[in-house]
């Protein structure tokens, strides 16, 4: 995930979210495994081994970071994953902040040793995914490692949209940009000359080569790259709670008497939001 | 009066108000529109039930009391802004399943958990079922600042709801060809490329097309791609 850096676009405050386009149930199968990558932070290199063995064992490919700055650095590197932090909870909440402020990033999942009350909160008002103490039961660290990295394809198909828009907008020059700006938002030819000053057939040229270099065959996709480009990280779908998928906590506090939810895919089961327009859009090429 | 006298020859002003405020334009969406937003408090015990219904009163909130979270649950029917605060321990379900009913209600209502025991394993549960937040059982007034913050984004999103809501009834006032017409432009399609799909005029599509531009309030072309992606109208256009 590599965001450019050459882009202008300033995303507005207040955008409608995501359409539902279609259930995501079928997705939550068990080869979420596939293509996502484990990034292990693990400053202290206590239980490494161990944790490796786990997540290698369940067909998750891993990246160890030792260092915060090596973890964001692995984070460019990898298209699906999952953050797997290790160690201190209070000195990890910076890190994770650190994490959210990057559009869409992947979820962040938290192993401490002694968690206690007013540190788990923290941790989740700062955006964790979630907290597991450590050591754990194997089953239910790969079960949380599974339905995150689930999450995470969800996210990532919207976040590849994103990365390809900026790409996109960012191979322009200031000067196309410009242009491209004014005819997404309705300008004709003669609008954008008398509005740049300059004459219709060089528009014209502009506007040929915008049109090539974002790969655009007409003005509608034009407009939805501009769309995405610009309002792509506020379309975040929401995410799917965890209870969906086989309960590994035994708590107290459940209600017994109280029905688990129906599981993915049945009538009953609420429908998850999908990526904002996932349909019909080409692949980034890396 | 003596006074404000004297400010208004100093300053020149009584009050930082302006004195003229310009009418809503009825065509603009809906951003400032005020919602009474309500905190729905679920908690059994009769003391902290009042004095919690007090602090949030003073605020200046609504709040509604319920005594157990089937009574709530019972009583909700359809998504209304405000924050549910319920505390864990209830007679019949708890909070935390009270929390999870919502979100399988699809409520995007958010929630404040109060935990008495700070208990670390229930406020990970109940983050995991979808709790907004979690708070412990000796609570001042930083209640508010959580019910604030929790208020506040319900209300960003309801906003968001609004805008989208609006642009998606704009597009439902049109007729079911306009609307076929619409969707072939948003996805690219050019006039005589619509005309052939359609098995219709190349003119009489140009007459949909200024129609629907018209209904929606769409200057251009640009414009009506812009709307119909940000409606989030599904993409599928029955072809014939």
């Amino acid at each position: 995930m590599t965001y450019p850096q050459t882009c202008d676009v300033v995303p507005p405050a207040d955008l409608p979210p995501p359409k539902p386009v279609e259930n995501g149930a079928a997705e939550l199968r068990e080869d979420a495994a596939d293509k996502s990558t484990i990034l292990l932070f693990n400053p202290a290199t206590t239980r490494h081994k161990i944790i490796a063995d786990w997540v290698q064992s369940a067909g998750f490919s891993l990246r160890s970071s030792s260092s915060s700055a090596q973890l964001l650095f692995s984070l460019e590197q990898i298209e699906r994953g999952v953050i797997l932090l290790n160690g201190e909870l209070s000195r990890l909440l910076a890190l994770v902040r650190t994490i959210n402020q990057i559009p869409l990033s992947p979820p962040v999942i938290v192993l401490v040793e002694t968690p206690d009350f007013h540190t788990v909160v923290n941790a989740f008002r700062s955006g964790v995914a979630d907290v597991l103490r450590f050591p754990a039961e194997r089953r239910l660290l790969l079960e949380r490692l599974r339905w995150a990295a689930c999450e995470d394809r969800r996210l990532g198909r919207q976040r590849d949209q994103y990365i390809r828009s900026l790409r996109l907008i960012g191979s322009l020059t200031p000067r196309e940009r410009q242009v491209m700006r004014l005819i997404v938002h309705g300008s004709g030819n003669r609008q954008v000359a008398t509005a740049l000053s300059i004459s219709e057939r060089t528009v014209e040229a502009h506007r040929q080569r915008v049109m090539n270099k974002t790969q655009s065959g007409s003005l509608a996709e034009l407009v939805r790259i501009d769309v995405i480009a610009k309002d792509g990280r506020f379309h975040a779908p929401r995410p799917v709670p965890y209870p969906y998928g086989p309960a590994s906590t035994t708590s107290i506090w459940r209600n017994p008497k109280h029905i688990r939810p129906p599981a993915l895919g049945t009538p009953g089961a609420t429908p998850i939001p999908a990526a904002f327009g996932s349909s019909g859009d080409k692949p980034i090429k890396r | 009066m003596q006074s404000t006298t004297r400010l208004t020859k100093w300053f020149g002003v009584l009050s930082h108000e302006p004195s003229y405020i310009p009418p809503r334009n009825p065509t603009e969406p809906f951003d400032d529109l005020e919602v009474t937003e309500t905190v729905f408090l679920v908690e059994a015990d009769q003391r902290a039930r009042r004095s919690m219904s007090w602090i949030l009163g003073e605020a200046g909130l609504d709040v509604v009391p319920y005594l157990s979270g089937e009574d709530f649950l019972s009583g909700l029917t359809s998504d209304v802004p405000g924050c549910l605060l319920v505390n864990l321990h209830l007679p019949g379900m708890s909070g935390v399943s009270v929390i999870e009913e919502l979100g399988r209600r699809g409520m995007t209502m958010p929630t404040i958990l109060i935990s008495g025991r700070r208990d670390t394993q229930v406020a990970i549960e109940a983050f995991r079922s979808g709790a907004f937040d979690v708070i412990g059982d000796d609570f001042d007034f930083a209640l508010l600042e959580r019910v604030e913050r929790a208020l506040g984004a319900d209300t960003r999103r309801r906003q968001r709801d609004l805008a989208r809501t609006e642009l998606r009834a704009r597009l439902n006032a049109l007729t079911p060809r306009e609307r076929q017409v619409v969707e072939l432009v948003a996805h690219g399609q050019a006039n005589k490329v619509i005309a052939y799909d359609l098995r219709i005029s190349e003119r009489t599509v140009e007459v949909h097309r200024a129609k629907a531009m018209r209904k929606i309030g769409a200057g251009s072309a640009a414009d009506l791609v812009r709307i119909v992606l940000l409606a989030g109208t599904p993409g599928d256009v029955m072809r014939h």
